[in-house]
C-alpha cells in the first residue's frame, strides 16, 4: 500500500512557510519541499516527485491557478491533489478555484495542529483523480 | 502573547515559540510595508499576507483585523480603511511590546 510522506507546499511568504514547515514537516513527519513561486515549483517537481501539492493562490509572477495548470500538464503529476492556500474565503471565489481542477481548498489561516491531519484527508480522497 | 495550544508536545511547544518570535520581530516591517505601499496594489498584498500568517502565528484578531483592511479597499471606504489600518497598527504595536516586555 502506497504510504503518504512527499509534499510540496508553494507559498511566496516566508512567515507562512516557515510554519508550514512546522506543521508538515517537524510535527506532521512529512518529507516536504517548500517553493517560494511557481517557477521553483515547477523546476523541483519532477525530483521530488510530490504525492500532494499545496499551492498559494495570491503569489507575484505566476499565480496559484497559473501554477496549478502548468503542474498539471506534466505527465509526474497525473492523479496527484493539488490544493489551494488562501486567506480569502468567499464562496463564489472558491467555486472559481476549484474549477480550476484543485482537489480542495484550504483556508489561511489554518490551525498548524491540525494541518497535517487536513492534508491526509485530501490525499486519501483526492489521489489517483485528476478533475 | 498569543496562547500555544495545550496539548502541543512541549518539545514542538518550543519550537513553535521560537517561530512565533520570528514573526513577532517581524511585524514593525510588516506594518512599514503596509503604510508606505507605493500604491493600493501593493497595500493590499501585504494586508493579504498578514491576514493569512497572523492566525497561524497564534494571532487570529490581527488578521481578522488585516481582513477587515482588505474589505475596507474592496469597497473603496476611505473612512473605513483609515479606521481599520489604525486598529491594526494599535494592535501590532501592542504585541511587540508585550514581547518586549
Amino acid at each position: 500500500m502506497e504510504k503518504f510522506e512527499r509534499v510540496m507546499c508553494v507559498e511566496d511568504d516566508p512567515d507562512i512557510r516557515l510554519i508550514l514547515d512546522f506543521s508538515i514537516g517537524r510535527m506532521g513527519g512529512f518529507s516536504l519541499c517548500l517553493c517560494s513561486g511557481g517557477q521553483e515549483a515547477l523546476d523541483k517537481v519532477e525530483g521530488f516527485r510530490p504525492q500532494l501539492v499545496l499551492l498559494d493562490v495570491m503569489m507575484p509572477e505566476m499565480s496559484g491557478p497559473q501554477t496549478l495548470t502548468k503542474l498539471k500538464e506534466l505527465p509526474t503529476m497525473r492523479g496527484v491533489p493539488i490544493v489551494f492556500l488562501t486567506a480569502k474565503s468567499m464562496q463564489e471565489e472558491m467555486e472559481e478555484l476549484l474549477a480550476f481542477g484543485a482537489t480542495g481548498i484550504i483556508v489561511k489561516p489554518f490551525d498548524p495542529m491540525t494541518l497535517p491531519d487536513n492534508i491526509r484527508i485530501y490525499w486519501e480522497h483526492g489521489r489517483g483523480t485528476d478533475t | 502573547m498569543a496562547q500555544i495550544p495545550e496539548t502541543m508536545d512541549p518539545d514542538f511547544a518550543a519550537q513553535f515559540r521560537s517561530i512565533q518570535l520570528h514573526f513577532i520581530a517581524g511585524l514593525p516591517q510588516r506594518l512599514d510595508e503596509i503604510r508606505s505601499a507605493a500604491d493600493s496594489r501593493q497595500r493590499y498584498v501585504a494586508l493579504h499576507r498578514l491576514a493569512g500568517a497572523a492566525g497561524g502565528y497564534g494571532f487570529p484578531s490581527l488578521g481578522d483585523m488585516a481582513r477587515d483592511a482588505m474589505q475596507a479597499m474592496d469597497t473603496n471606504s476611505g473612512s473605513m480603511l483609515d479606521a481599520s489600518l489604525q486598529k491594526l497598527a494599535l494592535a501590532l504595536e501592542a504585541i511587540v511590546i508585550a514581547d518586549e516586555n
